[in-house]
């Protein structure tokens, strides 16, 4: 067996190399950092674009406020009001954000609609999704969230374009035909 | 008694991280699910996520997130209770310090202290939640544990804690969880819980962490459901959701566990000693962790030392049983020329494992011996961390 050298003792070492040492240290981790993409910031699609009517058995619900909620590490609220006809609409919705390059990090965009009647409020939608491009369905079915709030809430399956194998599980009052 | 399929536990896994604001909640249900894990399982009755007490650890858990969704078993499944637990990536400090803190957990058995500290603020919700439906619910009743990383953790205690208080069958399914504790708690948790789906993939770096003595549970059975053939470390092999790489929901697609591939531990009992012209074979690798491991092991059985290191284990934190270990390695070398050069294999390997290819192994003093432990599990720790990283 070889018994060539022996470990350096950081007693020996003072402090200016010490300094250097830290220095290139916080350097390196950053161009790590940066090679690994940890402080890119990246678009992350909340929302697209919403467009709907609320209706009572029918008849079209007057300025109700409609809120739109959604979480990616933190929350962001919109709100609105229906007009005459019951309709409403939102913009779409994206933030700028370094979580999509962090390794392991289980982020969701977590997102809801509802609408708040008399104290009561009702699920126009709630979704998530780990994706952070709008997934199409959501995209499709948001364009056309008409809602009638004598239907019950229920659990929609719909197709997941990105990922067959899966579905998207919505909950909602609303109906698409 | 009933069993979740990979995919409906992968999906349960997975919906859970849908809870952390529970402010943003649904009236009805927290989680949505397919169409067959709806057909199994209502969360109507318990339409709020689980919420964590005030000063939860790292202020994470707190009143303000939420970390668990508890379903009612319906149809085939009615005799059940669903269990799914997030993970949180701000305990990566807890799983990655060198001198992970051991206190003493349910069943009187020694476990990583993060973790029991974490569990010790979601149990009260838990009781609360579930101690009427589970008293009344007779022996046949099956609850099942599910979370993915620190998640699969949680589910850990919570299947032991829920075997000591109430009389049913408690299944556990876990995907790229972490170690949970020493010996003597893997044994308790393997011979308690009915059944236990321990699923990784290969090159997911936190079910290494922490490092030995922290040891998995099951000691014994099929050992771990390895689900994708990779080797290597990989951050993005942590991921639970579809969009990762290759992301557990993508390969817990079977409908049975039959069809999966079981990897018994590789080297669990079987001995390993390394040669010190050979140790440039090593790399960092889970294949190397485990055989580093293994070679640990059999160096201390071989000279005899096994059970008093291993005894030691139960001390308050992995630095002073990692500073026994260095002054009984050194106690080795010095017994023979055998042994030394045994330990020079051993400690060449686990520089070579760390990326120290320059080192080379001469005094086998206490000092060199405890520098080697250091970085080398400094090196494992650092990758765990950076797997967890989070903002």
């Amino acid at each position: 067996m070889n018994h060539h050298r022996t470990v350096a003792s950081w007693r020996k070492l003072s402090l200016i190399p010490l300094l250097v040492a830290a220095t290139y240290f916080l350097y390196s981790s950053e161009v790590m950092a940066d090679m690994f993409g940890w402080f890119k910031r990246y678009d992350v699609h909340l929302s697209p674009e919403v467009k709907g009517q609320l209706t009572d058995s029918g008849k079209p619900l007057e300025g109700i406020l409609i809120t739109r909620e959604a979480h990616y590490g933190k929350s962001y609220i919109d709100e609105t009001r229906t007009d005459s006809d019951g309709n409403f609409s939102f913009p779409s919705r994206s933030i700028r954000s370094s979580l999509p390059g962090r390794p392991l990090t289980e982020a969701r965009v977590i997102h809801f609609i509802h609408a708040h009647i008399e104290g009561e409020s009702y699920l126009l939608w709630q979704a998530a999704t780990g994706d952070i491009n709008v997934p199409r369905a959501f995209r499709e079915h948001l364009a056309f969230l008409n809602c009638d709030i004598a239907n019950p809430e229920i659990t929609h399956h719909l197709h997941n374009y990105e990922h067959p194998q899966f579905e998207h599980n919505i909950g909602s009052i609303c109906r698409w035909d | 008694m009933q069993t979740l399929s990979p995919k409906i536990a992968a999906e349960c896994a997975d919906a859970v991280y849908d809870v952390i604001n529970p402010q943003m909640a649904s009236r009805s249900s927290p989680i949505r699910s397919s169409p067959q894990l709806e057909r199994q399982f209502s969360f109507r009755n318990s339409p709020r996520p689980v919420e964590g007490e005030t000063g939860g650890i790292f202020g994470f858990y707190t009143r303000t997130t939420g970390f668990a969704v508890i379903g009612e078993g319906q149809q085939k499944f009615r005799n059940s209770t669903l269990i799914a637990i997030r993970g949180s990536s701000t305990m990566a400090d807890y799983l990655s310090d060198f001198d992970v803190g051991i206190s003493t957990g349910i069943n009187n058995q020694s476990i990583h202290s993060g973790f029991e500290e974490a569990f010790a603020s979601m149990r009260p919700a838990f009781n609360d939640r579930l101690a009427k439906r589970l008293r009344e619910a007779g022996p046949d009743h099956t609850v099942h544990c599910v979370g993915h990383s620190l998640g699969g953790a949680l589910a850990s205690l919570t299947a032991d804690w829920l075997k000591a208080q109430f009389p049913v069958k408690v299944n556990l399914y876990t995907f790229g969880a972490p170690r949970v504790g020493l010996q003597g708690y893997a044994t308790k948790n393997t011979n308690q819980v009915d059944a236990h789906f321990r699923c990784t993939h290969g090159a997911d770096p936190v079910p290494l962490a922490p490092v030995w003595p922290f040891i998995h549970a099951p000691t014994e059975g099929p050992g771990e459901y390895r689900l994708d053939g990779a080797e290597g470390i990989s951050f993005s092999a942590h991921t639970m959701d579809e969009n990762g790489t290759p992301g557990y929901r993508n390969t817990a697609t079977a409908d049975d566990w039959g069809k999966l591939k079981r990897q018994s531990t590789r080297f669990l009992n079987q001995p390993v000693r390394l040669r010190y012209e050979d140790r440039l074979q090593a790399s960092f690798t889970n294949y190397w962790s485990e055989k580093l491991n293994a070679a640990l092991i059999t160096l201390l059985k071989d000279a005899g030392y096994y059970s008093v290191v291993a005894g030691q284990a139960t001390m308050s934190s992995a630095l002073t049983f990692y500073d026994r270990l260095a002054k009984s390695l050194e106690k080795i070398a010095d017994a023979s020329t055998e042994f030394a050069e045994q330990t020079a294999g051993l400690l060449g390997h686990m520089l070579v494992f760390a990326g120290k290819v320059a080192v080379t192994v001469t005094k086998l003093t206490y000092q060199f011996i405890r520098w080697v432990f250091e970085t080398t599990v400094g090196a494992l720790n650092r990758c765990v961390k950076k797997a967890l990283e989070t903002l």
